[in-house]
């Protein structure tokens, strides 16, 4: 006779286990700040000096000359200065440098003179070294820093002609570096390429780091500026969007980034919270391998952008918070073109249709691979629903930022398509999304234009900003009409705060920044 | 009218339905309403990726169970990932039995010999390593995405049928061993060895046969188990991946909204999951009592 | 050529000790040898326990013998089609999840016999009717059975590959009384119409009387006395065949007084003749001398150091 009561002890067991564990990694996930005793709680009446900003996640490579992400850069933003930095109306004025740059008549030399007087935390002297140390570590071709995108191979060399002057030498004229230079962090020539811990010249120093999790900042006593009135500023990774929310509320932060869209109306109606939504330079990059089929062909992709439910994924996933899209470039980034309408809100499938008609493609059907974020994973779903209507069979692939990067960076994917901050790389430019599409870019795999690459030269060579903006704006609409480069909405940048503290530039987050050294209580 | 002196153990081999307790009622409702929404419910709601217009409406005339953040209607959902939690649940436990009812079969015929031993050692490592643990370490290591192992790609569902029946073979291999040394007993046995039959096929022609119905009764009890373990796995996002949706996946979904006060969406596929793991179970003790009567009588 | 050979069989168990003293060897069989000729029956009687079901066992090749070898026609190798098994419980050697058909038809599977189907269903009613059994029993199941008839079952299963000789071991022990005779007329009706050779395994006196020509009386391991089995079961030499006949009811006869004491242990067997611990002719020379089977006048072999001088009731007269 079979004992089944052994086996009903086994299972009982097994579940509780399993539901054990559920519950434990749901509590995990949860406790997000729980074991942060600093950052203070809001209270009535009680004077901020320290605050908590709560994040999605922290990177584990506290470096910010390494990527220009802001799992970093919202953290070094305080920490590290740039030769030129935006003023409140976001024009570049200099910061670390004195002055305007001395370009050579052939464009091909640039001397900057640093302001003198500056130290880092640890009390050195800025010099030119660490100028040239910091800008030679992201010219480096070889180097796997995002930087290389803006300045490896058109920076032949830079060099300290003195203590206080810096020579960069370059491959050819390049008018955006003045934009670069403004974004580019300047670090200590010891520390370029640690990645524990950063140092800097800003209003806040580095205290502590707990990898990933929490990083602490406190003010710099010796800083050449206008000291802060905050005395520190704890970054704490809070992974889930509704403790988040729920630690905001509480004041058990301060700031929150990436607040999801459903959540900004709940917010806007506490009266003890602000919320910003601004035009940021924040994209929903979205790639194609343009050398394999399907999207070889133009009609192809066209028939796809024409199918796009843009209005889908404004209401439905940014619960009305974004705009839609035409081509790359978002009203944040210069060479955007309001004027500009290929596509309608809502999908035409006949124009879809006859265009796959036209390119002999009776059923389409393709993978779109996407981060495993939440919003991501929304805007995937209400993307795959509204081309289904159209007769177009989409595969979600939803992977993790890290093998997502890897396949996308070996054009291992037909479609790919994820979130993206890129003020901090590349300020108002349209560097970071228009930069791929030159047929030389390794990230390109098969798109080739011979106007764009043209114009792409002369926006990135001219030292004239307008003149930048109109080249900008022709490639946006070469793009969008070769729907090569199809978001389909422009994100806002939203960030929420508690009004115990001053209200946040809002200007300055058209650069993808959250300043915090003028943050004070109120 | 004619006595004789040796009791058979079983006279019928059928299985009587007794008197079932009241937990049993119990638990057969709830299985059979599980059933009704995995198995009719997706051929009655209409799509579950269609939009609705409404973003988290509440359960109303419009919508039974009311609508997802993505404005999905949330029967239709519920009901489309009853199925796939059902199905790939089905599926672990299969490939589960598939494994283990063989290796339990050898143990048990070899009872005491080497087979058994050996057998019995690679059991007892499996059943070292707790399955929900080694889930997550596999995942965590693959991916949740597809995994290519040579020329085999295994998607996300395949990887989780693969691990729950992995997680499930010590069990059943026990239950398979246990029954067939006490099968082995008979005289049947050795008496087809004796008439020529080869071993193998005295195994898997006439011992399991009769050792099915115990290791059937586990395998349904374990169906709870799993649909329970696939929605744990899918609710923390290494399961059944978007838009694919499963119980666990959808309440993972629902979790967030919580505090939007969409209570309906977090609550419906968890009591759908709890009935499920629940019906099962009652319903399983239940077999499990009416085959221990039959083979007391 | 006998139809089967047995020289020297002997078969010894290790049990292994728990308790870190030493294995302990059980010598179920110890030193047995027999023949039985075409056409006859060789009958091995005992109580339960002195090895007659290892020997069966290792008749039909279940176990191998320690030592000693078996020729079945003349061949020591394993022909599953020569020599075929007949046990006690049917219910119990038949599996009760098949039908009877299937019972039947399986040998005939394995064997490759028949390999026709309608010649194989033909076959397997043949079989049926062998044993006295009609159709209607193809596609019952065991439990549905009466226990007189599903022995007749495994005995038309037996049959079913042809064999020449069949190891019947304790056949009739599990049926009623009034059942074992219609068992045991089959079973002589079968040898002779097939001309089959049985050695019967049993501890049911009379029903050896009825079947068997020769007998084997056996103790402990090893045979105390055999022969021809009229002249044993009306002259029963031994003393300990004595015991086990005399116990027997017969007409006109009360059953004597059962044997003193319990058999011993096969794993440490008395010294000198295995039964002197509770026979009641035994002397002190008993005790320390191993009496081998030695023959006797009228043929049969005896394994007594007083054989000689007990002659047996009948005999005297």
């Amino acid at each position: 006779m079979i004992n089944h009561n052994m086996s009903t002890f086994d299972r009982r067991r097994f579940l509780t286990m399993t539901g054990v564990l559920t519950a434990g990694a749901l509590a995990l996930a949860a406790c997000g700040t729980d074991d942060s005793a600093t950052g203070g709680a809001a209270k009535e009446g009680k004077k901020v000096e320290t605050i908590t900003f709560g994040v999605v996640s922290i990177s584990d490579y506290m470096n910010p000359l390494t990527n220009t992400s802001k799992r970093v850069h919202w953290i070094t933003d305080p920490v590290v200065e740039s030769l030129y930095t935006y003023d409140a109306s976001l024009k570049s004025i200099p910061l670390l440098a004195d002055g305007e740059p001395e370009i050579s008549d052939d464009g091909l030399t640039w001397t900057i003179k640093l302001k003198q007087g500056v130290t880092f935390h640890n009390g050195d002297p800025l010099t030119a070294d660490d100028v040239v140390a910091s800008l030679t570590f992201v010219s480096n071709p070889k180097s796997t820093s995002d930087w290389t995108t803006f300045f490896a191979y058109y920076v032949k060399s830079a060099e300290a002609v003195d203590k206080q002057t810096v020579k960069i030498t370059l491959t050819t004229p390049f008018g955006v570096l003045r934009s670069h230079l403004t974004n580019l962090p300047i670090v200590h020539k010891a520390f370029v390429e640690r990645t524990d811990t950063t140092m800097g010249t800003g209003p806040f120093k580095v205290d502590k780091v707990a990898q990933g999790r929490q990083v602490t900042l406190s003010r710099n006593d010796a800083y050449h500026g206008t000291k802060p009135e905050l005395k520190g500023v704890v970054f704490e990774a809070i992974p889930d969007p509704a403790t988040r929310l729920v630690n905001l509320r509480e004041g058990k932060i301060h700031i929150m980034t990436d607040v999801s869209p459903e959540s900004v109306a709940l917010l806007k109606q506490d009266s003890q919270i602000t919320v910003h939504e601004v035009d940021a330079p924040s994209d929903i990059i979205t790639y194609f391998v343009a050398n394999k089929a399907p999207f070889d062909d133009v009609k192809v992709r066209q028939a796809l952008a024409y199918a796009m439910d843009r209005k889908g994924v404004r209401d439905i996933v940014y619960a009305g918070t974004a705009k839609i899209a035409q081509g790359p470039v978002g009203p944040a980034v210069e060479g955007h073109d309001s004027s500009l309408q290929i596509y309608g809100e809502a999908p035409d499938y006949a124009k879809a249709k006859a265009l796959l008609a036209e390119a002999g493609v009776s059923s389409l059907e393709f993978t779109l691979m996407v981060t495993s974020d939440a919003v991501m994973k929304n805007v995937g779903q209400v993307l795959a629903e509204g081309w289904k209507q159209a007769g177009i069979t989409c595969t979600l692939e939803v992977l993790d930022f890290s093998p997502w990067v890897k396949n996308w960076a070996s054009g291992k994917y037909q479609m790919a398509m994820t979130g993206f901050e890129s003020g901090f790389g590349g300020g108002r430019t349209a560097v970071t999304v228009l930069g791929p599409m030159s047929s030389k870019n390794p990230l390109n795999f098969g798109y080739k234009n011979d106007e764009v690459d043209k114009l792409l030269g002369e926006a990135w060579a001219t030292t004239d900003d307008a003149a930048r903006v109109e080249a900008c704006k022709k490639i946006n609409g070469i793009l969008a009409n070769d729907a090569i480069m199809i978001p389909p909405v422009y994100p806002r940048l939203v960030v929420a705060q508690r009004k115990e503290i001053s209200p946040l530039d809002e200007k300055l987050m058209g650069v993808s920044r959250v300043s915090l050294p003028p943050v004070h209580s109120v | 009218m004619v006595m004789t002196r040796v009791l058979p153990r079983s006279r019928t081999s059928r299985l009587r339905v007794p008197r079932m307790s009241a937990l049993t009622w119990s638990g057969l409702v709830l299985l059979l309403l599980f059933l009704l929404l995995a198995v009719v419910g997706p051929l009655v709601a209409g799509t579950s990726t269609a939009r609705t217009g409404d973003t988290l409406a509440a359960p109303g005339a419009a919508h039974l169970f009311g609508t997802d953040h993505l404005q999905r209607d949330l029967f239709a959902r519920t009901a489309e990932g009853a199925r796939v939690s059902l199905l790939v649940a089905v599926a672990g436990v299969g490939f589960g039995l598939v494994v283990a009812v063989p290796a339990g079969l050898v143990a048990g015929y070899f009872g005491g010999r080497w087979p058994d031993d050996l057998i019995m050692r690679i059991l007892e490592a499996l059943q070292a390593l707790p399955l929900f643990v080694f889930a997550l370490f596999v995942i965590g290591v693959t991916g949740t995405g597809d995994s290519q192992i040579g020329p085999v790609t295994l998607t996300s569902t395949t990887k989780v049928v693969l691990l729950l029946g992995v997680g499930f073979i010590p069990y059943f291999a026990r239950v398979t061993r246990s029954a067939t040394l006490v099968e082995v007993q008979e005289d049947y046995v050795d008496a087809l060895r004796v008439v020529g039959v080869p071993r193998w096929r005295i195994i898997a022609g006439e011992i399991l046969v009769n050792v099915l119905p115990p290791v059937l009764v586990q395998a349904f009890l374990w169906i709870g188990v799993a649909i329970f373990a696939e929605s744990a796995l899918s609710f923390l996002g290494l399961g059944i991946q978007p838009p694919q949706p499963s119980l666990g996946n959808i309440l993972g979904d629902a979790t967030g909204y919580m505090l939007l006060g969409a209570w309906w969406y977090s609550i419906i596929p968890g009591l759908v999951i709890l009935v499920a793991t629940i019906g099962f179970n009652l319903v399983g003790d239940g077999l499990g009592d009416a085959l221990d009567a039959d083979n007391r009588r | 050529m006998s139809a089967v050979r047995a020289e020297d069989l002997r078969k010894h168990y290790r049990i292994r000790s728990g308790r870190g003293g030493e294995d302990r060897v059980v010598h179920a069989v110890d030193g047995v040898s027999f023949e039985v000729p075409e056409g006859r029956t060789l009958a091995i009687i005992g109580e339960s326990g002195c090895g007659k079901s290892t020997i069966a066992r290792m008749l039909v090749r279940l176990a191998e013998p320690t030592e000693g070898r078996i020729l079945v026609h003349g061949a020591e190798g394993v022909d599953r089609r020569a020599i075929q098994l007949v046990s006690q419980n049917p219910w119990s050697a038949l599996n009760r999840r098949k039908s009877i058909r299937h019972a039947l038809e399986q040998p005939l599977a394995v064997h490759g016999l028949y390999p026709d189907k309608a010649a194989r269903a033909a076959r397997v009613r043949e079989l049926l009717h062998l044993v006295g059994l009609t159709d209607e029993y193809l596609g019952r199941r065991p439990g549905g059975v009466s226990g007189g008839e599903l022995q007749r079952v495994t005995v038309a299963r037996a049959l079913a590959v042809e064999p020449r000789v069949l190891v019947l071991d304790e056949p009739t022990a599990s049926l009623d009384v009034s059942v074992k005779a219609l068992l045991v007329n089959l079973l002589l009706d079968l040898k002779r119409r097939l001309g089959l050779s049985y050695v019967l395994i049993t501890h049911e006196i009379d029903i050896a009387r009825h079947l068997a020509d020769e007998v084997a009386v056996m103790y402990l391991g090893r045979f105390v006395e055999t022969g021809d089995a009229e002249r044993i079961f009306s002259a029963p030499r031994h003393p300990y065949t004595r015991a086990l006949l005399a116990a027997v009811p017969g007409p006109g006869r009360e059953p004597a007084a059962p044997l003193q004491g319990e058999v011993p242990s096969a794993v440490a067997p008395p010294s000198g003749c295995r039964f002197h611990t509770r026979c009641p002719m035994a002397v002190d020379a008993c005790a320390r001398t191993e009496p081998a089977l030695e023959p006797d006048q009228d043929g049969r072999l005896v394994a007594c150091l007083r054989a000689d001088e007990l002659l047996s009731p009948a005999e005297t007269v």
